[in-house]
């Protein structure tokens, strides 16, 4: 049996690797180590998540109010998308769905019917998600509150620095062996390949039977030992660095969402926690100079940068395989898609549920770990699809970044999807798709893209009752935005 | 845009194209005018099994439970029965509708049973299902509404009796205004771009053209519309499902006994049991290239010790449709495909079918987007349960069945290989998208018949045994004595 995990590099992913594993303590004698080198600064980026996030953590018994205490955290409702459909405009992309599903059919169904009569209707406004966001309300539904407010559903922003600090104390105090040290060499065994040891510099050589490759980008065990190649996105996705930056606190309110404005060669994320905001601005290099991009983070921040902003240099894409021969790599190592819709964390998480699903022995590990890698890719792929579509479908051609995005070639997946969705009001749902329908919609519709026509199946309403409907949604939700408390107050009473 | 879709024929022959008439004028009403061309019915069968979801298709077409049930005398099935799936002697079981088990600190129970059957257990999965322990006491009870009670946990399908069914649906499509032409399909005439503008049609005062902007095959395989009309082939699957051929008994039932369903391995192929309050029904599904005809014959009719004459034979050509939505055309039920009615019936795929189109049922009159998608969702379907039934061949032990031990076996995915691969080694069921069957399903089949993992999830190991031991012992004394206070089918009837 394979007994002694090794988990190498302490960031946001080693740490949260380390918590999950020490599961398995007590369970016949596994062992978990995790070597770190106090050298190696962590990218810490992923401050923003999505909801799932509140899962994992129960999962390892961590109490949601200590959760936002330890991270200065504050929560999310979605994200706002300003000048991506074209300048000037907004979206909302809201976690949880619109309106209530009717006859078997959601919500946004119906909507498409009626904005055929109704175009300047924005689907946003019947999302009471978008609506509290809007006026920085929030609260975590209780069983006893109406329908529509039961729709609220919240991930959160949090300081990464200080999650992993957080998980590395529960980790260490769960029994997780830390190991302080720079890894110099990965010992790989001469016939299998496989990884032996990681060797580091002071001399120490770490043995185990199995390997979890979080040293980031460098993916030091994955990409560098074994030599796993990496598929690169980039003609897709041509955002390569961001500049990034915390800034103080200024506004009166706290906004219990991210903020996503669109640029000339990028984008710009605003990211309240309750200390500071990050701050951010991703941008592609073959467009923009590093100098002006830097420029142009300062002028969007409110106030003066905290620091001065940092350089982080990427290429979206992933490894072929995530898990080969005895190493897995989770997190930066294994690929990075770009921070967008604020999914790397979930990345991490998603891996780890599914490796203490699939935890190998020298039997298993061959199709244990060929399930992993397919399971992993489909979900990535519809990650990438989703945020792909954020540049692509756009009314923006005003700079030549813009004008690249709209008229790129993209993955057939993804323009099968478009195209059903467009002619028809018709999107392809599968069911391993983290971004569901009403993500779909919000996103694709905010971006501009509006389908032509919709389904017959939802003629039957009169038009008089359709309107009513909508009406009535309508007012519901503006009566039940007024019952929740603003953002602040809400998380001082939360963290106590 | 084309126009709409106003005129629809449907190629009938039975049950299938009559449920598909009634639903199209229940979901567009007038908007839509249908023609049906009701041929006689080919391979008529009187029992018809359809898994749960049934349930809810026949409820959104206002078709009572009780009119099923009380007044057509059908019955309601819990489980598929399996008998001698391991070879003569071996033990039957069951598969339930319904996960077996309950999930034992939030890890499946699945996981608990392979651990105890590592540990000497020497009880059938079975006994820790509901559905299961009733079907085989010959119990029924419909799910209580309170989720605390262990009978929420039921799940059921029908055995419906086909004739008074067909008849119901009939007179339904008279009475919602469908075109009902009494007639045979003779040749269709196709336009330029490939679409089907008119068939003709035989009736008794001649030859008559019927136009339409869409038609529905639904002619149980009677009609040449997409082989020559369309040049669509129909793909053969007999590699996989190695019969192609059926005989029929159909007695009136005298007995008490409940409605059941089960599907027997002999050695010469596969008895089909299906029974409703007044019918029983026996198949007997074999390969003509082992046993003749005459003597597949003289081996029922003394089987069951019944006079040749009274049993029906019929031809089975295992396969789908390369492609099942065409130009303007479509088909469902056996001229999309016969996967045999095993674990998944045809008349459950129609279901499926009819609420797929109704749902993509498109705005002008080609939609090739709207077609993909139904195409691929189809063929998905079609995967699986093709996939499914070819694993029953698979388990079924060869040894002792003439026609696999001659034909060298039958052919199994690389899907299929998949799901034993890693079921074998780490209990677990691969996702795949569209899967009708559940993972619950999947996994009782093949506990059910004897393949137990190598594996099971690592972190049952941190919880005492002995818990675990009379956890499971509570579950079989719970499951078997709510069974047992169960009434039998008939005396529920009875309290009605």
């Amino acid at each position: 049996m394979w007994k002694r995990i090794v988990i190498a590099g302490g960031g946001t992913a080693g740490w949260m690797a380390a918590a999950t594993l020490s599961k398995l303590f007590g369970r016949s004698g596994y062992s978990v180590c995790l070597v770190e080198s106090p050298n190696i600064g962590t990218i810490g980026v992923g401050e923003a998540t999505i909801p799932p996030l509140s899962e994992f953590n129960s999962s390892l018994g961590i109490e949601e109010a200590e959760f936002v205490r330890k991270t200065k955290g504050t929560f999310k409702l979605g994200i706002e998308f300003i000048d991506w459909k074209e300048k000037n405009s907004s979206y909302f992309h809201a976690f949880g769905g619109f309106g209530p599903v009717s006859q078997g059919l959601p919500f946004y169904k119906y909507w498409l019917r009626w904005q055929k009569d109704n175009p300047s209707s924005d689907i946003g406004d019947f999302s009471i998600a978008a609506a509290c966001a809007m006026d920085d309300r929030f609260l975590i539904p209780d069983s006893g509150m109406n329908a529509i407010i039961s729709n609220l559903k919240h991930a959160y922003h949090i300081d990464a620095g200080l999650y992993a600090q957080f998980l590395k104390e529960l980790s260490v105090g769960r029994g997780v062996e830390h190991i302080q040290g720079e890894i110099s060499d990965v010992c790989l065994n001469g016939t299998s390949g496989f990884v032996e040891a990681l060797q580091l510099k002071e001399g120490t050589r770490v043995e185990g039977d199995f390997f979890i490759d979080c040293t980031g980008f460098r993916s030091l065990l994955l990409g560098e030992a074994l030599k796993v190649p990496y598929t690169s996105w980039d003609k897709w996705l041509v955002c390569d660095r961001a500049w990034a930056a915390p800034s103080p606190s200024v506004d009166g309110e706290l906004k219990p969402y991210t903020k996503s404005k669109a640029h000339e060669a990028g984008w710009q994320w605003r990211i309240p926690l309750q200390h500071r905001v990050g701050n951010g601005l991703v941008y592609s290099s073959n467009y923009l100079s590093d100098e002006k991009a830097k420029e142009l983070l300062v002028s969007g921040i409110e106030g003066n940068p905290l620091s001065e902003p940092r350089l982080i240099k990427f290429m979206p894409g992933v490894r072929e395989k995530m898990w080969d021969k005895n190493c897995l790599a989770i997190g930066l190592s294994s690929g990075f898609i770009e921070p967008l819709e604020s999914t790397s964390i979930h990345l991490i998480q998603l891996a780890l549920i599914k490796l203490l699903q699939l935890l190998p022995s020298s039997e298993t590990n061959c199709v244990n770990s060929k399930n992993f890698n397919r399971e992993m890719l489909d979900e990535i792929t519809h990650i990438r699809d989703f945020i792909i579509a954020h540049y692509y479908v756009t009314n923006r051609e005003d700079t030549p970044f813009w004008k690249y995005c709209k008229n790129m070639p993209i993955p057939d997946s993804l323009s099968d999807k478009l195209e059903l969705f467009r002619v028809a009001g018709n999107l392809r749902n599968t069911s391993n798709d983290l971004f569901g329908e009403s993500s779909w919609v919000s996103v694709l519709v905010g971006q501009g893209l509006v389908p032509e026509s919709y389904l017959p199946v939802v003629d039957n309403p009169s038009t008089e009752e359709l309107d009513k409907y909508m009406q009535q949604i309508r007012s519901q939700i503006d009566f039940s935005v007024s019952k929740v408390p603003k953002h602040k107050d809400y998380i001082k009473g939360f963290v106590g | 845009m084309s126009e709409n879709i106003r005129n629809l024929t449907i190629l009938g022959g039975g049950l299938d194209g009559l449920v598909f008439a009634n639903a199209l004028r229940r979901a567009f009403s007038d908007s839509l005018s249908v023609n049906l061309i009701d041929q006689p019915e080919l391979d008529v069968a009187s029992c018809i099994t359809l898994p749960p979801e049934a349930v809810g298709f026949f409820k959104s077409q206002d078709v009572p439970e009780n009119l099923l049930i009380n007044d057509h005398g059908s019955g309601y099935y819990l489980a598929t029965e399996y008998r001698s799936l391991n070879g003569v002697g071996a033990k039957d079981f069951f598969l339930p509708f319904s996960a077996p088990g309950f999930v034992l600190q939030t890890r499946e129970f699945h996981h608990f049973y392979i651990w105890a059957k590592k540990q000497g257990l020497n009880r059938s999965y079975d006994e820790f299902s509901l559905n299961s322990e009733a079907a085989r006491k010959k119990k029924f009870y419909p799910p209580s509404e309170k989720k605390s009670s262990l009978l929420s946990t039921i799940k059921y399908g029908y055995v419906l009796n086909a004739k008074p069914l067909t008849d119901f649906f009939r007179a339904s499509a008279l009475n919602a205004g469908v075109n009902v032409i009494e007639g045979v399909y003779d040749s269709a005439v196709v336009a330029k771009d490939g679409s089907v503008e008119s068939v003709v049609v035989t009736t008794n005062g001649g030859t008559t053209s019927v136009s339409g902007d869409f038609f529905i095959d639904c002619s149980g395989g009677q009609v040449d519309l997409f082989s020559s009309a369309l040049g669509v082939p129909y793909l053969s699957e007999k590699e996989s499902l190695p019969v192609d051929s059926g005989i029929r008994l159909v007695l009136n039932k005298n007995s008490e006994e409940s409605p059941s369903y089960s599907v027997e391995a002999i050695e010469q192929g596969w008895l089909i049991n299906t029974s409703t309050q007044n019918l029983q029904q026996i198949d007997f599904i074999y390969n003509s290239e082992f046993i003749s005809e005459s003597s597949a014959v003289k081996f029922i009719g003394e089987g069951l010790r019944v006079a040749p004459e009274t049993l029906e034979k019929y031809s089975l050509a295992p396969g789908r449709r390369e492609s099942f939505w065409r130009r303007n055309c479509l088909c469902v039920g056996k001229s999309a495909g016969n996967l045999q009615d095993f674990s998944f019936s045809n008349a459950a795929l129609v279901q499926s079918a009819i609420l797929r189109f109704i749902e993509l049922f498109p705005k002008g009159k080609q939609c090739d987007e709207v077609a993909r998608e139904y195409n691929r969702i189809t063929d998905l379907q079609y995967d699986h349960v093709l996939d499914n039934h070819s694993l029953l061949y698979r388990l079924y032990n060869k040894d002792t069945a003439e026609f696999l031990r001659e034909g060298g076996g039958n052919k199994i995915s690389p899907r299929v290989e998949r799901r034993l691969a890693l079921f074998k080694s780490a209990g677990r069921i691969p996702f795949f998208e569209e899967d009708p069957f559940s993972q619950d399903m999947w996994v009782s089949l093949l506990l059910g018949a004897g393949v137990i993992p190598d594996n099971y999830d690592v972190l049952l190991d941190g919880i005492s045994p002995s818990w675990i031991a009379e956890q499971m012992d509570k579950m079989v004394g719970m499951i078997d004595s709510a069974s047992t206070r169960m009434p039998s089918f008939n005396k529920y009837l009875k309290t009605l």
